[in-house]
């Protein structure tokens, strides 16, 4: 007897407690978004209540485009008192994508974030949840305001756009200009000349490149150079999903190259665990000749970051040309950065003034911050700006309308993860051309069919 | 003769290269907290600094949230510890000593915690904390903490309570103390060692606890050391090496001073429960 009422107790209480749980899942949807309010749409009478939104930001609280948006909405704070806006963020990528996904998992999405044209992001367009910023920018008279690559960059595959561009980069090859003298070396303007270069490098026992061996994408450009050469971004769109495959010449181009590159020691020593500041230093420092990264670093290596060595001696070159390529000399990586969201259910009149207020006022604040901005718009010499800003504004105004993709944001993430740790182990040597390009057709076989469904 | 002065030069070498490998990454991280921003670029990264700068210290010290972490990490860590202390000693003592009919079960289910991985209880826990408005407060990172912290302390303190004997315990009764006085003047004093065990083993974890701080905290105000660090990391995976060391250097030592002070107690109470007396 004794032990029935043990066992009842026992039963009863599970039963009380999967109510209890059941109760508060049940309850998650509607009680949140009315916590939520915070930013949502509210009566006429509610006005002056102070709204806070939130913008969660992929680049770090302190990154030029944060402190330029976070600039203007104080200004914009001053005329519409109701209005806060709030930012928080981190420049690690990794640990950013997880607290997001876990807020919107919660249901608890920010206001505004930061987010590329991905899968991801299309799941949530599908469920409604983010505003069309195509339309939005339309609205508003400002879609011509914008260079046309800058909102290329940010559309999915059918055209549609559900981001805004703040950021704007060309990539290019610096290089050290008193090497390329000393070694009577002229910038190379193929990818012949570029593999001639990085040898007079290394004969001359200099290291030819500095790249970022660590966070995989600089390797990665490498990997997509002659491909993009070759077939635009035709093979990476096909190779994806397995319509291609990494054996047809564009993709073994790319492979051979970096193996080449790697193996033949153009590359600096242990590049696959050089991070990004490592790398830039290296270059900065004169160890290398070489260094490509895109456009948003030029304000550090304008003359006042650099030491006396290295003053006025730091030029670039665009990516290199081959016979019978497809794109022209002034197609190469071009890109507006991670664009930002804006949540549908939080998006009322007060954020759409505000993004108004944001267009007019962005280009010129940001450019003042010696940055490039996806407007249509340039500093002129008055600014004083240093010499290699003005450069590069030419030279982004001279580029073409063809812009290569990262390969990064084109495939699946499984196969893109393998991909990235492999190509380090191709670069080393580790694998032949022939077996990488099975490697990574076979991953694509076993993940790409899961993926783009 | 010979054998033993041969073996113990071999030891004293081997454990003098341990030491060397153990130490030396601490005080490099020590001796690049004092480089230029220009050592960083031009120079090995293993010389030393072309000169000793305090900037990287002023730096930290300027951009200003560096306390505030500091000082939320310790409220997080020592409210956790004295939680974690608390209960699982009483747990334990229930378990091991009172002798109920569930007792190996009620073992097995704590012990069954050291099972989930911490990822799996984020989204959950987010929404539960969410609700109850406890998002965003130091709270919400102690209660996981402790949570995870428990089963494997538990089991650290009934693994010690098998070694005290039941003989002392019935004396004790016998002079007429109570269950609370058997446990608070007796079995908690006597568990000095494992409690340091408990303590030290603990304290690293909870002191580098990143994901749930990551995910609760959305305020820089809350923030606790380790998300605070990453305050470092900029754009495209930039990084400012030298204000990044000196702050390692400065949140280390807290973990190290307890190392230093308890090291001793640690290896004994680890050592303790092994063997029933």
């Amino acid at each position: 007897m004794k032990a029935y009422g043990k066992w009842l107790i026992l039963a009863l209480s599970l039963v009380v407690l999967t109510a209890l749980v059941s109760a508060c899942g049940g309850g998650s949807n509607t009680g949140s978004t009315a916590e939520n309010g915070s930013g949502a749409p509210e009566n006429a009478g509610q006005k002056a209540e102070k709204k806070t939104y939130k913008w969660f930001v992929a680049r770090g609280v302190d990154s030029p485009p944060a402190v330029t948006v976070k600039e203007i909405a104080d200004e914009f704070s001053k005329t519409h008192p109701e209005f806060e806006l709030v930012l928080e963020g981190t420049g690690d990528r990794p640990s950013y994508l997880q607290k997001l996904r876990t807020l919107i998992a919660s249901n608890e999405m920010p206001a505004m974030f930061d987010t590329d044209p991905d899968a991801y992001a299309s799941k949530l367009i599908e469920k409604g949840k983010l505003v069309d910023t195509k339309k939005l920018l339309q609205d508003l008279g400002k879609y011509d305001a914008f260079r046309p690559v800058a909102l290329q960059y940010q559309q999915f595959a059918d055209g549609s756009m559900y981001t805004l561009p703040i950021e704007y980069g060309i990539e290019v090859f610096w290089y050290n200009i008193k090497m390329f003298k000393d070694l009577g070396l002229q910038p190379p303007k193929t990818f012949d000349e570029f593999l001639k270069v990085a040898e007079t490098f290394k004969q001359n026992g200099i290291t030819p490149i500095a790249v970022d061996g660590k966070d995989k994408w600089p390797v990665l450009r490498y990997l997509a150079f002659e491909p993009f050469r070759m077939t635009g971004n035709d093979f990476i769109e096909n190779v994806k999903q397995g319509k291609a495959s990494f054996k047809d010449p564009a993709g073994m181009a790319g492979i051979n190259l970096v193996h080449e590159l790697g193996t033949n020691g153009y590359f600096q020593q242990g590049f696959s665990s050089t991070d990004y500041t490592a790398a830039r230093d290296l270059f900065l420092a004169g160890k290398t000749g070489i260094y490509y990264m895109g456009s948003w670093e030029t304000m550090n290596f304008s003359n006042d970051k650099l030491s006396a060595d290295m003053k006025d001696n730091i030029g670039f070159f665009r990516l290199p040309m081959m016979e019978g390529a497809k794109t022209a000399e002034n197609d190469y990586f071009i890109n507006s950065g991670i664009g930002v969201a804006f949540n549908q259910e939080t998006f009322d009149d007060t954020m759409k003034e505000f993004v108004k207020f944001l267009l007019e006022k962005y280009p010129e604040a940001y450019t003042k911050k010696g940055q490039f901005s996806p407007f249509n718009y340039s500093l002129d010499q008055a600014q004083g700006m240093p010499e290699v800003f003005y450069k590069i504004q030419d030279e982004i105004a001279k580029s073409g309308s063809v812009f290569a993709v990262p390969w990064d944001t084109r495939l699946d993430p499984a196969t893109n993860e393998l991909l990235g740790n492999e190509l380090n182990a191709l670069a080393l040597g580790a694998h032949t051309p022939d077996d990488f390009a099975d490697l990574m057709d076979q991953a694509i076989k076993e993940n790409a069919p899961k993926y783009f469904k | 003769m010979n054998y033993s002065r041969y073996s113990k030069a071999f030891l004293a070498v081997i454990s003098f290269a341990l030491l060397i490998i153990q130490v030396y990454p601490l005080v490099w991280v020590f001796i690049s907290s004092f480089k230029a921003p220009t050592d960083f670029s031009s120079s090995n990264p293993l010389s030393l600094p072309s000169k000793f700068t305090f900037e990287n210290y002023l730096s930290v010290w300027r951009k200003g949230n560096l306390g505030t972490y500091f000082s939320n990490s310790l409220i997080v860590a020592v409210t956790t510890i004295v939680l974690v202390i608390l209960f699982s000693a009483m747990a334990a003592f229930v378990i091991e000593k009172m002798r109920f009919k569930w007792a190996q079960s009620v073992l097995f289910l704590f012990l069954c915690g050291i099972m989930i991985p911490i990822q799996v209880v984020l989204i959950p826990l987010f929404i539960l904390y969410n609700k109850t408005g406890i998002i965003n407060t130091l709270t919400s990172l102690i209660l996981p903490q402790v949570g995870f912290a428990l089963p494997i302390s538990i089991y650290l303190f009934v693994s010690f309570y098998k070694y005290i004997s039941n003989e002392i315990m019935e004396a004790a009764v016998m002079d007429g103390c109570g269950i609370y006085q058997v446990f608070w003047r007796m079995i908690f004093p006597l568990s000095r060692n494992t409690i340091v065990t408990v303590v030290v083993m603990n304290l690293i974890f909870i002191w580098n606890e990143f994901i749930f701080a990551n995910t609760f905290i959305h305020d820089l105000s809350s923030r606790t050391i380790p998300v605070g660090l990453m305050d470092y990391i900029g754009q495209y995976g930039l990084t400012d090496w030298g204000a990044t060391y000196a702050a390692i250097s400065i949140t280390t030592i807290p973990t190290m001073l307890v190392y230093f002070i308890f090291n001793k107690s640690v290896i004994s109470g680890m050592t303790a429960g092994a063997t029933k007396g």
